[in-house]
C-alpha cells in the first residue's frame, strides 16, 4: 500500500516537475526554436529520469504530462497521438537500452558512459516520435530537419539539467566540508 | 524505487568533471572500506579480486587511490611481497562526507 502511495505521489512529483521544466525551457530559450523545436528541451530529463526509475510504469505517467504540455499548441487529435506516440516510444527504447547497455535494474553502479548511451538513445526516441506524430499530421512538416533539431534539444536538455544537479552536489559537499 | 532514486542522483554525483574521485574509483574505495569493515587485514592482492572489475583494472584503481593520498600499502615485514591496504583520513574524511 505504502509503495503503490509513494509510486503515485513520485508520478505527481514528475508530472509537476516535467510541467515547470517546459516552462522554463520556454522561459530561457524565447528564440531558440527551429520551426517551433526547442533546442533545448528541459523536461526530457523528465523522460529519461522517469523511464530508468519507473520503468515501463512510467507509460501513463508520461502520457499524461505529455498530453497537458501538448495541449498548449496543438489540437486535441494531434496532443492525443504526440503524447501516445512519446509515452510509447520512449520508455520502451530506454528498457531496451538500459537492458542492452548492462545498467542494474535498481540502478545502482551507473556509470556516466551507460548514462550517456541511455540518454542518446531517449533522445533519438523522444525525437523520432516526436517529429514522426507531426509529419503523420502535416504534409509541409519537414521531418529530417524536426528530427535532428529535436534531437539536439532534447540531448542537450537533459543533459543541462542533470549537470546543474551534479553542480548542486558539488555545492552541497564543498559546504559540509568546510563546516 | 526509492533505492532507484537514490542510485541515480549517486552516479550523477560522480559524474565528470568536479570530483576529485571518477565513479570507478570511488566505487573501489568503497568496495575497500566495506571489505576492511570485516575486520580482516585488507591486502592489495585481495583489492585485486574484489568486484567485477578485471584485476588490472582494479589495481589500476587502487594505484589511484594512493596516489591521491586516500589509502597507503604498508610492507609486511616478513614477507615484503604482501602488502596492506590502509585508509588514510581523507578517506574517512571522505566518506563521513558522503554519508
Amino acid at each position: 500500500m505504502q509503495r503503490i502511495a509513494y509510486k503515485i505521489g513520485f508520478s505527481f512529483f514528475l508530472i509537476a516537475l516535467y510541467l515547470i521544466l517546459t516552462r522554463v525551457s520556454h522561459f530561457i530559450s524565447p528564440h531558440g526554436f527551429i520551426d517551433g523545436v526547442s533546442l533545448l528541451w528541459l523536461p526530457a530529463f523528465v523522460r529519461l529520469f522517469g523511464s530508468l526509475v519507473m520503468g515501463l510504469w512510467f507509460i501513463p505517467v508520461l502520457f499524461v504530462m505529455s498530453l497537458i504540455s501538448y495541449l498548449e499548441d496543438n489540437s486535441i487529435q494531434g496532443a492525443l497521438l504526440l503524447a501516445l506516440l512519446v509515452s510509447l516510444i520512449v520508455p520502451c527504447a530506454i528498457e531496451i537500452a538500459r537492458r542492452a547497455v548492462g545498467i542494474r535494474e535498481d540502478l545502482a553502479g551507473m556509470t556516466g558512459r551507460q548514462l550517456l548511451y541511455v540518454s542518446i538513445v531517449c533522445a533519438a526516441a523522444s525525437s523520432l516520435a516526436y517529429s514522426g506524430a507531426h509529419f503523420t499530421q502535416s504534409d509541409e512538416w519537414q521531418f529530417y530537419k524536426a528530427l535532428t533539431s529535436a534531437f539536439i534539444g532534447n540531448f542537450l536538455g537533459q543533459w543541462c539539467v542533470i549537470y546543474t544537479i551534479k553542480a548542486f552536489f558539488y555545492a552541497q559537499s564543498a559546504v559540509r566540508s568546510r563546516l | 524505487m526509492q533505492a532507484k532514486v537514490l542510485n541515480f542522483m549517486v552516479s550523477l554525483r560522480r559524474l565528470p568533471p568536479l570530483s576529485s574521485l571518477s565513479g570507478q574509483e570511488e566505487r573501489m574505495l568503497f568496495d575497500l572500506l566495506e571489505a576492511h569493515s570485516s575486520g580482516r587485514t585488507l591486502l592489495v592482492r585481495d583489492a585485486m579480486n574484489l568486484g567485477e572489475l578485471p584485476p588490472a583494472t582494479a589495481y589500476r584503481h587502487v594505484a589511484s587511490l594512493r596516489k591521491k593520498g586516500l589509502i597507503d600499502f604498508l610492507s609486511d615485514p616478513n614477507d615484503a611481497r604482501k602488502k596492506e591496504i590502509v585508509f588514510l583520513a581523507p578517506a574517512i574524511n571522505l566518506l563521513k562526507q558522503l554519508s
